[in-house]
């Protein structure tokens, strides 16, 4: 009677030691790519891949052998998962890429279509749609992958963090997944973006530690903007300006710090907390759509260069009308500049057109890049100063009074 | 132990439920996604209507025979001989749907989870388990579904939970933007894939008629609504360009799910949905077809017939998922005729000449309400 | 791995289990099907094994289907 209710849990021991065991992968036969990287060769792809070395994950100043933290191999092949498997006639494991962080592809690879590499990283089952997507700003991928970042031991994490953290609290940088690159890429109203990354500073040491052994490290990895795409190819860049507007439009906002000029000449610095956009169609009589985007943000005021009377609730509206003009202005500005300068509708309008009024979309569908560089885009906001701060009177009013 | 001599209605309701989902709820998504695009989750609905006019008819069919299994209803209803054969027909189209069934066990295990384990041994481990659970017979196998059934409805809320943060609401519009033929075709199309006259062979086990009548309505209904929320979450989540282009979409959206960066990564959860709802089917349908060949040949025993139709689905799984491609032809292009034959039109053509006999001509009906051929006496002696 | 080989052992192991009980039965009927089946199960194992050309279910339903358009 006990034997069988014994067999039974011996049996379900044994299930939780011997599961998979056919398809095992010893956690120490395993090296952990962070980052790859995608470059354009002669004979197809150029990858690097960017290994963590466990053992030196927490030692930044060298371990015993004085070696770092990371370590990028780098392979061709015809095709990636080539690269990738002759990459391991050098690494001393087997490559596992389910903790893929970033990918970087070199600017010439992008700029020829990243279809195909497209193509690899959705039929893979050990990479998931969770990372970001990065272009090297006039550079190839590999020197992206070659720096040892101060702060983070492993330099993808650290590039991982920056991408986080920067966007949220800064706006003027991109950050797509994969995920997202796909949907934008795969249906018809609009096109992708991706978000761009280059170097900053004296690269001649970049890839030694010798690199964040100064106060001011010598090579940066920076953020460098959005990388505009038409289908899967790169067709250009956008500068810090562009690239917020756009993260505007795509509601991709969190907090971003502005300026604007005073009613009496001197300068304001708000902080946006909280920013959400629509996009509005509205049909005029020539059967065209017109789109309104309408942006509705809060701020706070960080800083007041000037003597204007806080006391007083019209400053604050007066404040408000001027960050709404700017906005108005300049993100309508920024937009037209992305419709004659590329042809490609990285905002998705397109799709938005597709949604509200799908028949007129149909006559649009086939020619939609061509259309979208004349329609009329105009951006209405409304803007509502919350906080002023932990004073009240700027200090330039304080000084003066006494 | 008190044997009982039937299986309650509940555990009627939980075979139903595990045969909807079964398979389907892996694949579905993406056949659906690919007619009615954006209204993918709508042709699940439809299919769920389709589905449960099935079950009406099987029911009525069930009502004029009373206590009688599938087989012994298509012998009342064509006669001796002809019934025979048309109960071997329906034989051969379950097993059809088992070597479907036992490929994409193989090919989904060994594509996505564990790749180095060659696709036969999935098969053979779990050949293995569905063989068990044939030799204890249906009674075991519906109290078996009841111990399942709670983790089954505790990971499905699981997942759905999870999966609401990643929800991009626009991915839904625009609605109904081709009108409603893409969706009635969608829904039709994919709702053949519930092969619920399988459980016709064990409806009379559930005593009351009411109750089990009940159970098999409700059962296709809540395996149905499951499946249109995944249908819906894929849509939702991953958008229908890449349900429409993967495999395996219910994988793909599981392995979205991400909970503060903490819950991440945990698609064994919809594997373990899948597996213990495949389970279910793949017995049931095991079962089956030992009582389909119990009827037709009037034998004594079915359990020494196990080992020999066990070997014969390995074959016949190796031969029909050649690979993805071949198998996603054939659904595309013959299934849903092939299914429907059996799912719609034989029973059709069955319960109006089942009308004519009954009701016009009288014919007699069976005095034991509890059929001679059911299963129960077998489950008492088999070792 | 040969799996038809390993199916063709197990195969032939199968009788040597079950005949005794079968016969127990006395039933001719469980005798015949029981073999019936084994026969046809044992000669598509070795069909696998020796490479021969398979039947394939689906295709049969292919082909029945198109007798019938619509």
């Amino acid at each position: 009677m006990y034997t069988k209710s014994l067999g039974c849990i011996l049996l379900l021991i044994s299930l939780t030691v011997l599961s998979g065991c056919w398809s095992r992968r010893e956690l120490n036969d395993l090296a952990i790519v962070m980052a790859l990287g995608v470059d354009l060769d002669k004979d197809g792809y150029a990858v690097s891949a960017q290994v963590m070395n466990p053992g030196q994950a927490g030692n930044l100043t060298g371990g015993s052998n004085g070696s770092l933290p990371v370590v990028t191999y780098k392979a061709t092949g015809r095709t990636i998962p080539e690269a990738l498997q002759r990459m391991l006639s050098t690494t001393p494991r087997d490559l596992y890429l389910a903790h893929v962080r970033v990918l970087v592809f070199g600017e010439a690879y992008a700029r020829q279509g990243v279809g195909d590499a497209i193509d690899f990283l959705t039929r893979s089952h050990e990479l998931r749609t969770d990372f970001f997507l990065l272009v090297a700003k006039h550079t190839e991928a590999i020197k992206i992958l070659d720096v040892i970042t101060p702060f983070e031991q492993i330099p993808a994490n650290s590039l991982y963090s920056s991408i986080l953290v920067s966007h949220k609290n800064w706006a003027g940088t991109g950050k797509v997944t994969l995920q997202q690159f796909i949907v934008e890429l795969e249906r018809g109203g609009s096109n992708p973006i991706m978000s761009g990354v280059q170097l900053q500073g004296d690269t001649s040491e970049q890839g030694s530690l010798k690199n964040v052994q100064s106060v001011i490290p010598k090579s940066l990895i920076k953020q460098a903007g959005i990388a505009v795409f038409k289908k899967d190819k790169l067709i250009g860049w956008l500068g810090e300006a562009p690239s917020k507007t756009v993260n505007y439009v795509l509601n991709e906002v969190d907090t971003t710090e502005g300026s604007i000029d005073s009613p009496d000449g001197g300068v304001a610095g708000f902080i946006i907390t909280d920013a959400k956009s629509r996009i509005r169609i509205s049909i005029n009589e020539k059967n065209e759509p017109e789109f309104v985007i309408q942006l509705k943000a809060e701020a706070n005021l960080t800083t007041l260069h000037s003597r204007l009377d806080l006391s007083r609730t019209a400053s604050i509206k007066e404040l408000e009308q001027r960050i709404e003009e700017k906005f108005d202005n300049l993100m309508a500005a920024n937009i037209r500049i992305v419709q004659e300068k590329f042809d490609s509708d990285i905002f998705g309008l397109g799709e938005e057109l597709h949604r509200q009024y799908p028949k007129l979309w149909r006559s649009y569908r086939k020619h939609w890049d061509e259309s979208f560089q004349s329609v009329k885009v105009s951006v209405k906001s409304d803007v509502a100063i919350r906080r002023i701060g932990s004073v009240v009177q700027p200090q330039q009013k304080e000084m003066e009074q006494k | 132990m008190k044997r009982h001599s039937g299986i309650s209605a509940l555990q009627f309701f939980i075979l139903t439920f595990g045969l909807t989902i079964g398979t389907s709820i892996l694949v579905i998504p993406s056949g659906v996604a690919h007619i009615a695009r954006e209204d993918a989750w709508i042709a699940s609905l439809v299919s769920m209507a389709i589905n449960l006019l099935m079950v009406i008819l099987y029911i009525a069919l069930a009502r004029l025979y009373p206590g009688q299994s599938l087989y012994e209803i298509l012998e009342a209803v064509t006669g001796k001989w002809p019934g025979k054969l048309l109960s071997l027909v329906y034989l051969f189209y379950f097993i059809s749907l088992v070597g479907t069934l036992l490929g994409n066990l193989g090919f989904f295990v060994s594509g996505e989870v564990m790749t180095e384990t060659p696709p036969e041994v999935v098969q053979i481990i779990f050949l293995i388990a569905a063989i068990i659970s044939a030799r204890k017979g249906i009674i075991i196998l519906a109290r078996v579904g009841e111990l399942f059934f709670p983790w089954v409805v505790l990971l499905l809320l699981i997942l759905i939970l999870a999966l609401t943060p990643q929800i991009e609401w626009n991915y839904i519009k625009p609605v109904l933007e081709d009108g409603w033929l893409p969706v009635l075709q969608a829904g039709l199309q994919s709702s053949v894939f519930q092969e619920v006259i399988v459980l016709m062979v064990f409806l009379p086990l559930v005593k009351q008629q009411k109750s089990r009548e009940r159970a098999y309505l409700l059962g296709t209904a809540a395996g149905n609504l499951v499946l249109s929320a995944i249908v819906l979450l894929s849509v939702l989540v991953l958008g229908i360009e890449q349900t429409e282009n993967s495999t395996f979409p219910a994988y793909a959206l599981a392995k979205t799910i991400n909970i503060g960066n903490i819950l991440q990564r945990v698609e064994g959860i919809l594997i373990t949905i899948w597996i213990l709802t495949y389970f279910i089917k793949i017995s049931v349908l095991f079962l089956s077809m030992l009582q389909g060949l119990r009827s037709i040949f009037g034998l004594k025993r079915q359990n020494h017939l196990i080992y020999p139709l066990a070997a014969l689905f390995m074959i016949i799984a190796w031969n029909t998922y050649i690979n993805t491609v071949y198998v996603n032809d054939i659904i595309a292009t013959v299934w849903m005729k092939f299914s429907s034959l059996f799912l719609l039109i034989m029973p059709a053509v069955l319960y109006l000449i089942a009308v004519v006999r009954v009701k016009l001509l009288k014919q007699e009906q069976p005095e034991n309400p509890a059929g001679s051929q059911t299963q129960q006496p077998e489950s008492q002696k088999s070792p | 791995m040969n799996w038809g080989l390993l199916l063709v052992i197990s195969l032939i192991l199968v009788p040597v289990f079950e005949t005794p009980q079968l016969v127990k039965l006395h039933s001719p009927r469980d005798l015949v099907v029981f073999f019936g089946l084994w026969a046809v199960a044992l000669a598509s194992a070795i069909g696998v094994t020796a490479g021969l050309p398979q039947w394939r279910v689906l295709d049969w339903a292919r082909s029945f289907i198109q007798l019938y358009p619509g």
